[in-house]
């Protein structure tokens, strides 16, 4: 029976070529967007999975007394006390990181260095490709093959020296590659390219003591013998509280917490100071699943539309068969497995789409790493065995109900045609249009987005701006005083923070309550240079290099916002530790960060020259490329053994606008796909519709009814569905961009009317344009035709 | 066979009825062969489709083998189908996309007949009715008269007690259409099928032994058929 129903399935599919190429390709492209979301979920919840201990080992994390945050530092000595101390505990160990200037030969190059316990590699697998790990060498350096390369080419880089701490005569280092480790994985939150003792760690001149409870490392990490311990272990730790906050009184801890390696990635944007890989943001994943789904379910109504419009030609089949003993339910089985075949080739179809999709995918999200194999998978084998199935009973399920239906007797008589104007028809495609403004509106959203974050007022004035980091105050004068000869050059201005940079996070006194806000220590020229402008009082009254501006500080508007609570502040006290501070005046909100992050309240000091880090300059924006080059030219004829850390201010925005491009241009493809769906539905329904009122619209035609009337019969009983879908849609659309913005970005442009406008507007051109064609071809029909057809 | 008691059919046209058929009393014996004729909307069709179980009576009794057809569910009606009654149709009504032998085929995999006895019982049909050469050709490659024999042949396929024929010639040529009916001639009086027909031709009619004339709805007169 069931060859019967595919042999007839076969034929009657290679009869309705565009039904078949429609549904086939919409289902294809959903199916591929559903492999896609799934494979993402994987990668999403398979970091730090593949550690042999993985379940055995936890984060030890701090809150914080002060705001009860936590943050995913802990104190150096912690996790080595606890392991001789708390029974239950197999292991310790601990990584730290800093940025280090390595050397090989003449070449200098920023890197960032990691320094772990030497039992880090018993805890966590990361395979050796050549050499040796031995951690316990002070004087061994392991690499990354990405390194390996960089530094060595294709020679072997194991025995070899490289010198850490190049730019620092007193405490320069030579080690020697003791062996080249696979690239870290993408899902890993571990993320190094080197990796050598903890010893090798210096504060200054000197060797970090990580004995101390005063200094924190990036993290720390317990192996517990039996991970359901972890309750009594996080207990037992809270009795390190006191000698912690005893030894350090500006770092209070609250309470130490555990946090299981497998769950550390997607929980990492809840913990400040993470200072590991963050994992994929689980509004990304939740994103693409709603994105996978809203396309899989317009793909299935368009193929249960474009099914029940096609039914009409077997309804005289359908009646044969029920009176050569098929019943309903096996009427239904046999409609259904023509949907199945249906499905299966578009799952074929999305099973290859999905592969040049996920390279796309992969280019365009640097920090994912997705790949879709399919014989050495089996859980993307049910996965696919059962999206297929519920795929086939989403959207053939209510044709293969509706066309087994129907009484034979009234299909024989002749006269019976069903209509794409039932409720469920016209719910449908509500449904379609409904989801596709959505997607539009989502879509314009993001593309509005992108726009207003690339002309967004930043509180300071971003073009022409360059900057290059030091953290010696002898090269920054040097520098500074070189560049300012370059006659582009029109300003330069040193500073210890820079906006979008760095900045501190520091807690005060107001008013007797304890606070906290961004702190940004500046040079005196800094401000006017940045373009950041006063709104209220006068600024410093007196700025002197040595000790900077004393006693006064100027806020932000959001302080006098959040922190004043909106009442006059110019002439309040600050409290920092002992010291007090006069508020002198206030300036303009700016961009501490990325749009990525919040705006928050910030005090701003001007510091004294020994802590100016960076070197500002500012030139013509048209001039920002030649005095880049110079700037880096000049640099290396200064300090040939120092890399250049040059950058253009616009490096701010450059990830979040990439991240809005990227969101922008999915969304955008993702709802041209669905309109193209649900514009193909809509001619179905449309074409259905017009079938069943041939007769009558031809008699309206001859009674002399013009055009427009004959459009208003034709799609009268669809107008209440549309505006109720474009009201829906509008909504579902604003909610679904507001969501993941919100989950994006702490700054964002919102969903705008003009948005909302076009999406409504395209959305109902295309929908003008499908009934349009269809209008014209009953425009066009033979009169005498259409009144004999009935 | 059958046993019709004052069986009416109406639809409701706002609050009044429009009857197609009232009080219609018949009896068919098995083995008989039945014209019914009337002219258009004289409820012809409505009392076959009732006959077979497609249509139901809004009053009335329908008593087919002794059991009430009124009491029956849908899943005895397909039992019916499967096991007695075979419809021959004026449009033929084969399946499109499957070819003679498929058409043929449909029915028995319905009744879950063995891969083995369902080929037999097709070359045996194919071979009575000449149509062996035909057999892979779809119902478009067929002429009229050959899609008939095919319809003829499908209802004959589950070896029916009841063959049931809406007009079975009313789209053939008279040659075609005299072959059909000598057909249901050796059907019913070499293999004892009971075949209920309805015509419009006086000619066909008298195939029969007997012949109701409905009018209005109602039976006006029975006619026996001499041969």
């Amino acid at each position: 029976m069931l060859s019967s129903y595919l042999t007839l399935a076969f034929r009657n599919l290679r009869r309705n070529g565009s039904y078949l190429l429609i549904n086939v390709l919409g289902l294809g492209i959903a199916l591929a967007f559903c492999i896609l979301s799934y494979t993402q979920v994987r990668f999403a919840y398979s970091f730090d999975q593949w550690h042999p201990a993985a379940e055995r080992i936890f984060r030890v994390e701090t809150f914080k007394t002060s705001n009860h945050l936590l943050h995913g530092t802990c104190p150096a000595s912690l996790t080595e006390v606890a392991a001789r101390e708390i029974p239950g505990l197999e292991a310790a160990t601990r990584i730290d990181s800093r940025g280090v200037v390595v050397k090989l030969g003449e070449n200098v190059f920023n890197q960032q260095v990691h320094f772990v316990d030497e039992n880090f590699l018993d805890l966590f697998q990361f395979p050796l490709l050549q050499g040796q790990a031995r951690l316990s060498d002070r004087d061994a350096l392991l690499i990354s093959e990405d390194m390996a390369h960089k530094f060595f080419g294709g020679e072997s880089p194991v025995g070899k020296t490289l010198t850490l701490y190049a730019d620092l005569e007193a405490q320069r280092k030579t080690m020697t590659v003791s062996g080249v480790f696979k690239n870290t994985p993408k899902n890993s939150s571990l993320q190094f390219q080197f990796l050598t003792h903890l010893e090798n760690q210096l504060e200054g001149d000197k060797p970090i003591r990580y004995d101390s409870w005063k200094w924190f490392v990036d993290a720390g990490f317990l192996k517990l013998s039996n991970p359901a311990d972890a309750p009594a272990v996080e207990a037992a730790l809270q009795q390190y509280i006191a000698p912690q906050n005893a030894a350090n009184q500006n770092w209070q801890a609250e309470r130490y917490r555990l946090e299981a390696l497998p769950a550390m990635a997607m929980n990492a944007r809840d913990v400040r100071w993470n200072n590991l890989s963050n994992g994929i943001p689980p509004s990304a994943v939740w994103g693409n699943i709603t994105v996978a789904l809203m396309l899989l379910l317009t793909a299935c109504l368009n193929f249960a539309n474009t099914t029940i419009s096609i039914g009409n030609r077997r309804l005289r089949e359908m009646g044969v068969r029920k009176v050569m003993g098929g019943t309903q339910r096996q009427l239904m089985f046999q409609l259904l497995s023509e949907a199945g075949l249906v499905c299966v080739t578009a799952l074929a179809l999305g099973m290859i789409v999905v592969k040049p999709m996920t390279e796309w995918y992969n280019a365009t999200w640097k920090h994912i790493d997705l790949h879709v194999s399919y014989l050495d998978n089996p859980p993307l084998l049910y996965f696919l065995a059962g999206v297929t199935l519920f795929t086939t009973l989403l959207a053939g399920a209510y044709p293969a109900f509706y066309i087994s239906g129907f009484n034979p007797s009234k299909i024989f008589r002749g006269a019976f045609k069903f209509g794409g104007a039932s409720f469920f028809s016209r719910l449908m495609m509500g449904a379609q249009v409904a989801i596709s403004l959505a997607a539009v509106v989502v879509g314009f959203s993001f593309a509005r987005n992108a726009q207003v974050q690339r002309e967004a007022d930043l509180g300071y004035a971003g073009d022409g701006i360059l900057g290059v980091e030091t953290q010696d105050l002898a090269l920054l004068n040097t520098f500074n005083a070189a560049i300012r000869q370059n006659p582009k050059v029109l300003e330069t201005a040193r500073t210890r923070h820079h906006a979008g940079f760095n900045f501190r996070q520091t807690e005060f006194s107001w008013q007797g309550q304890k606070q906290e806000s961004l702190w940004f220590e500046v040079g005196k020229d800094y401000m006017p240079l940045m373009g950041m402008t006063l709104v209220a009082g006068e600024g410093f009254s007196a700025v002197n290099e040595a000790v900077g501006s004393e006693m006064e500080v100027l806020v932000n508007e959001m302080f006098v916002r959040e922190i004043g609570g909106n009442a006059p502040v110019i002439g309040q006290m600050l409290k920092f530790d002992t010291v007090s501070y006069r508020i002198a005046g206030v300036v303009k909100d700016f961009m501490t960060d990325s749009p990525f992050d919040p705006k928050s309240p910030v005090v701003v000091h001007c510091a004294p020259e020994s802590k100016f880090t960076y070197c500002i300059v500012k030139t013509k924006p048209e001039d920002l490329a030649a005095v880049h080059a110079d700037m880096e030219t000049t640099w290396k004829a200064l300090f040939p053994y120092k890399p250049f850390t040059g950058f253009y201010q616009s490096e701010v925005m450059a990830e979040a606008l990439e991240v809005s491009d990227n969101i922008a241009m999915t969304m955008l493809i993702f709802a041209f796909v669905i309109l193209l769906l649900t514009v193909s539905g809509l001619f179905s329904i449309v074409s259905l519709n017009a079938l069943k009122q041939f007769k009558s619209l031809a008699l309206r035609r001859v009674l002399g009814a013009k055009s427009g009337e004959i459009a208003f019969q034709l799609n009268r009983n669809y107008l209440m569905v549309i505006f109720g879908a474009i009201l829906v849609g509008c909504w579902g659309g604003r909610f679904m961009a507001l969501a993941m913005m919100n989950s994006i970005y702490k700054i964002h442009a919102g969903v705008q009317g003009q948005s909302l406008t076009m999406g409504v507007l395209t959305v109902l051109l295309a929908m003008l344009a499908t009934v349009g064609v269809k209008l014209r071809q009953i425009l066009r029909a033979n009169l005498g035709d259409a009144l004999k057809a009935e | 066979m059958i046993e019709l008691k004052n069986i009416e059919r109406y639809y409701p046209t706002g609050s009044l009825k429009t009857y197609v058929l009232r009080y219609v009393n018949a009896h068919i014996a098995e083995g008989e062969f039945v014209s019914i004729m009337g002219p258009s909307g004289s409820g012809k069709s409505t009392l076959l489709h009732i006959l077979g179980m497609l249509d139901e009576p809004t009053d009335g009794e329908f008593w087919f083998l002794g059991e009430g057809v009124h009491k029956f569910n849908e899943r005895r009606r397909t039992e019916m189908y499967r096991e007695y009654i075979g419809f021959v149709f004026q449009a033929y009504h084969l399946i499109d996309d499957l070819t003679v032998y498929e058409n043929l085929e449909t029915p028995l995999l319905y009744k879950k007949v063995p891969s083995t006895e369902r080929k037999s019982r097709i070359a045996d049909l194919l071979d009575r009715f000449n149509m062996v050469a035909k057999k892979d050709l779809f119902p478009s490659q067929l002429s009229g008269g050959q899609q008939q024999l095919v319809g003829v042949a499908r209802a004959l396929i589950g070896r029916p007690k009841l063959i049931l024929a809406d007009e079975p010639t009313g789209n053939l040529q008279s040659p075609q259409a005299k072959e059909i009916m000598e057909v249901f001639k050796t059907l019913n009086r070499e293999d004892g099928v009971t075949i209920v027909q309805v015509t419009h031709s006086e000619d066909n009619a008298k195939y029969g032994n007997r012949i109701l004339h409905l009018k209005d709805g109602r039976v006006e007169n029975e006619e026996l058929v001499k041969h």
